[in-house]
């Protein structure tokens, strides 16, 4: 082993980084295609020529100047822990924008290779890129590379071995002219011999431009060594007397650079076929139509519960026949010989844990048509389109990628509100985050619209979304308005290319989000599956037996019935009996354990769930608990994530208004539809 | 530009089509809410808000086609949009119906289960998505084709 070399990728938002990131490691980190997929680094470690190379996937960065946490996190690590090599990956379809941040990595004097990544689609879009020209005008080496097929990491793991031991820098990339050239040498120079100290934190020349842009951060910085003091002092002199004849010196300098990359793009890109019209552009001037991308995004989620539900039907029913012959071949051989643990297995695990379990085919389907939308582009697009809405909700644009990814799970929703940068914006859009359905609410919907609504449900179902959309959109507006006041900034988003679907990035993803389906349901919903048993075969009067659970008169005298009937009271107005409360009232823990509660309790008077809510349920009745499912409380898990995010006051607050408004919305519901004659 | 014309044509008349189906749709199922019984009772055309969401979407894109068409781009994206979506509903009405006909065997307890698998394969197959499927095929084939043209 000679050692262990520390690697950061970096790159503007989809690039291709993380991709880049697992061929190199073998690696799963996420690969979605929209920008902002990573918002925390991610470590890998790849075996290099004996070297043990531990390598860095860092959230998308446009540039050194960071706003957002997600940049924060990617900028310091690259300035503050001194990566070894720096692999910068920029876009051949981008590659103006993408070039700005070599260029500030360059100035930054970081050992740097360019991978020059999606010159397959650059060749789609009739350009190519002249990579040795490339080189010598950065005079770093530049790989092309074709992230996923694999083109080109071989070579880029052979230039990684030779920067290794003979690095290549260029910190003199962009030339600003005399008066200010001047200026950074006899800025060099003072620190060469006045503040030796802040030479070693940081590369000379960098540091010269950067107090002369009087950036604040670095600025603070150097305050705080020996002598910093002077040096900021002559640097400011210094800006003073330049401003006088380029103006404001921070924008001349973003300026001059910006010139480079022209000159740059302009020397190595090659059209080889007229630039004709794109297809993505051609699909784009419909599916982001001001009157037509709407109703599209929503019919596109409607047929996409449609499918997920009903395709999985014949599954579902299967696993479902397979997990009640399960609990009758446990009550069969252990009844007589042990009723206590014959129960404990039959109604409390394998019902309560089973109900769960039997949605996981609907819910890998559900997951399959979410990665394949995020992988064409789509997903992207529909946040688009969402995003003009948002903006009439005084809600940053960036906050639909939170909204959209909650659809799948709100802990990793409430993570990539990291990418948004006023800080007042960031709290709103995590304590509306529980608001988006998550796919733990699905069983709850679909055991009950499947009962009641038959073959509406999947459009009951799809209602969730749209709801749990204007939930979020009104409540957002009302915390903009009243409690984090405020503009709200836009949001630039770069839509990405259509691209086909990625087998592998499909697969990992869906599996992913399956296994954390699978591993609650193991464990949170097990342990609440065996607590709602306890409390059901014990009363205030002590032990009961499993009899309760075959015996509503006697479920009633259990714990679980005593303090269902005691919360029951407050749900009156909706029509909901303790049953429902009690299930309510576990579902505290996850959402899921409502279905499973609801399983045990009713099951002691029908064997069949669905028959169980049609007795218990009006029509209207349900659709209020939908929806109060929907919205009452998140899950501990995301109380958690949003407790380390912004702060226990602020998770507190999240459950107390989620209450609140899920008690007045299903009391909406019942109050609109007895107006209009539903009950 | 008789090609342009002549997609525009058919693209606005297939899409009326489509529009025809969701307002059917979306008067019988408002009616079925509120306890009336289905006004424009018409076989194949469910009393399904779903139905009629994705139903009018499509028809208003393929109509959309015929509105844009002094922007060959545009009118020619709204016909490949507005048939693509045609083209998935349709497969995904296919799909769903056989999976509901293999759900009918799985669930199977007593009874006719050849006449009920016959009953739900007929019921869901013989709907205007489906049937309205074939126009839009050819719709989105003639678009592929001026697509190719204009790239
Ligand atoms: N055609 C093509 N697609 C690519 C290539 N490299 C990556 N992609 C796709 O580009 C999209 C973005 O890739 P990611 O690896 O998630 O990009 P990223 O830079 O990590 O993005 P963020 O984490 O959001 O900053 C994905 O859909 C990839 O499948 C390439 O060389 N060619
Ligand atoms: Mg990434």
């Amino acid at each position: 082993m000679k050692g262990t070399i520390k690697l950061a990728l970096a790159g503007s938002p989809n690039v291709g980084k993380s991709t880049i990131f697992n061929a190199l490691t073998g690696g799963r980190a996420w690969v979605g295609n929209w920008p902002g997929v990573t918002v925390e680094k991610k470590v890998g470690v790849m075996k290099l020529n004996g070297y043990k190379v531990e390598v860095v996937d860092l959230p998308g960065i446009y540039s050194l100047t960071a706003y957002s946490i997600d940049e924060l996190i990617a900028r310091n690590f690259i300035i503050e822990e001194r990566p070894d090599v720096v692999v910068v990956i920029v876009s051949a379809i981008n590659l103006e924008r993408s070039l700005y941040l070599a260029v500030s990595l360059l100035e930054l004097g970081v050992n740097l290779i360019v991978a020059l990544n999606m010159v397959d689609l650059a060749e789609r879009e009739g350009y190519v890129v002249d990579v040795k020209k490339l080189e010598a005008l950065l005079r770093v080496p530049v790989v092309p590379t074709i992230a996923i097929k694999g083109i080109g990491i071989d070579k880029l793991k052979n230039i990684i071995i030779q920067s290794i031991s003979n690095p290549r820098r260029n910190p003199a990339i962009v030339d600003y002219g005399d008066p200010i050239e001047k200026a950074i040498s006899r800025l060099c120079s003072f620190m060469k011999t006045h503040t030796p100290e802040v030479v070693h934190t940081y590369h000379p020349r960098w540091l010269a431009i950067k107090l002369l842009e009087n950036d604040r951060d670095v600025v603070e910085k150097v305050k705080l060594l020996p002598k910093g003091d002077l040096l900021i002092n002559m640097a400011n002199e210094m800006r003073k007397e330049l401003e006088s004849v380029v103006g404001d010196l921070e924008v001349y300098m973003v300026n001059q650079r910006y010139a480079k990359i022209l000159e740059i793009v302009d020397k190595v890109v090659r059209r080889v076929r007229v630039k004709g019209i794109s297809v993505s552009e051609l699909l784009d001037t419909v599916l982001l139509d001001k009157f037509l991308g709407l109703p599209i995004t929503i019919t596109s989620i409607y047929l996409m519960l449609y499918f997920a539900y009903n395709v999985s039907l014949p599954l579902v029913d299967l696993v479902d026949a397979l997990f009640s012959s399960l609990a009758d071949y446990t009550r069969l051989i252990l009844q007589d010989k042990a009723p206590l643990l014959a129960s404990l297995l039959a109604d409390g695990i394998i019902t309560g844990v089973g109900t769960v379990l039997v949605f996981t085919p609907m819910i890998a389907i559900f997951y399959i048509l979410v990665a394949i939308l995020e992988d064409v582009g789509y997903m992207a697009r529909v946040v688009f389109v969402l995003d003009k809405v948002l903006h009439r909700f005084m809600l940053p644009g960036k906050a639909i990628v939170p909204l959209i990814l909650g659809f799948a799970c709100n802990v990793p929703a409430v993570l990539s509100a990291r990418t948004i940068e006023d800080e007042n914006d960031r709290k709103t859009v995590i304590m509306i985050c529980p608001l988006s359905t998550c796919s733990a609410r699905l069983p709850v919907y679909l055991i009950i619209a499947s009962a009641i609504f038959g073959t509406y449900a999947a459009l009951a179902i799809t209602s969730m979304y749209v709801l749990s959309i204007i939930f979020a959109l009104v409540i957002g507006f009302l915390f903009k308005s009243f409690i984090f006041k405020g503009p709200s900034i836009g949001f630039i988003m770069e839509l990405p290319p259509y691209l086909m679907p990625q087998s592998r990035t499909v697969l990992i993803k869906t599996w992913e989000r399956t296994k954390r389906f699978l591993t609650k349901a193991g464990t949170v919903i097990l342990a609440a599956a065996i607590l709602v048993w306890l409390l059901s075969i014990t009363g205030p009067k002590g032990l009961i037996g499993p009899e309760a659970l075959e015996d509503p008169a006697l479920l009633k005298a259990s714990w679980v019935g005593a303090i269902g009937r005691a919360l029951q009271p407050i749900f009156t107005p909706m029509g909901w009996d303790w049953g429902a409360t009690i299930a309510l009232f576990f579902g505290f823990m996850a959402k899921e354990v409502v279905v499973s509660t609801m399983a045990m309790v009713y099951g002691a008077e029908e064997t069949s769930l669905g028959r169980a809510i049609l007795a218990h349920f009006s029509p209207l009745s349900a659709y209020a608990y939908m929806i109060f499912v929907l919205l009452y409380v998140p899950c501990v898990a995301t109380m958690a994530v949003i407790r380390s995010e912004i702060g226990l006051k602020y998770a507190v607050l999240t459950i107390m208004y989620q209450m609140v408004l899920a008690y007045l919305a299903s009391l909406a519901v019942m109050f609109i539809g007895m107006i209009l004659g539903l009950g | 530009m008789t090609i342009m014309r002549k997609l525009y044509v058919s693209s606005l008349l297939i899409g009326a089509m489509y529009l025809i189906a969701g307002i059917v749709a979306i008067v019988n199922w408002s009616s079925m809410l509120l306890g009336i019984e289905p006004i424009l009772s018409i076989g194949y055309i469910p009393p399904d808000a779903g139905f009629a969401l994705v139903m009018i979407t499509i028809g208003i894109t393929m109509i959309a086609a015929a509105y844009f068409r002094d922007n060959i781009a545009k009118c020619l994206a709204c016909a490949l949009v507005g048939s693509g979506l045609g083209i998935a509903s349709a497969f995904i009405q296919i799909a769903v119906t056989l999976a509901v006909g293999l759900d009918v065997i799985i669930t199977w307890e007593e009874g006719d289960v050849l006449g009920t698998i016959f009953d739900v394969l007929r019921e869901g197959i013989i709907r205007a998505d489906v049937v309205l499927g074939l126009p839009a095929l050819v719709l989105f084939m003639m678009s592929y084709r001026a697509l190719k043209r204009l790239l």
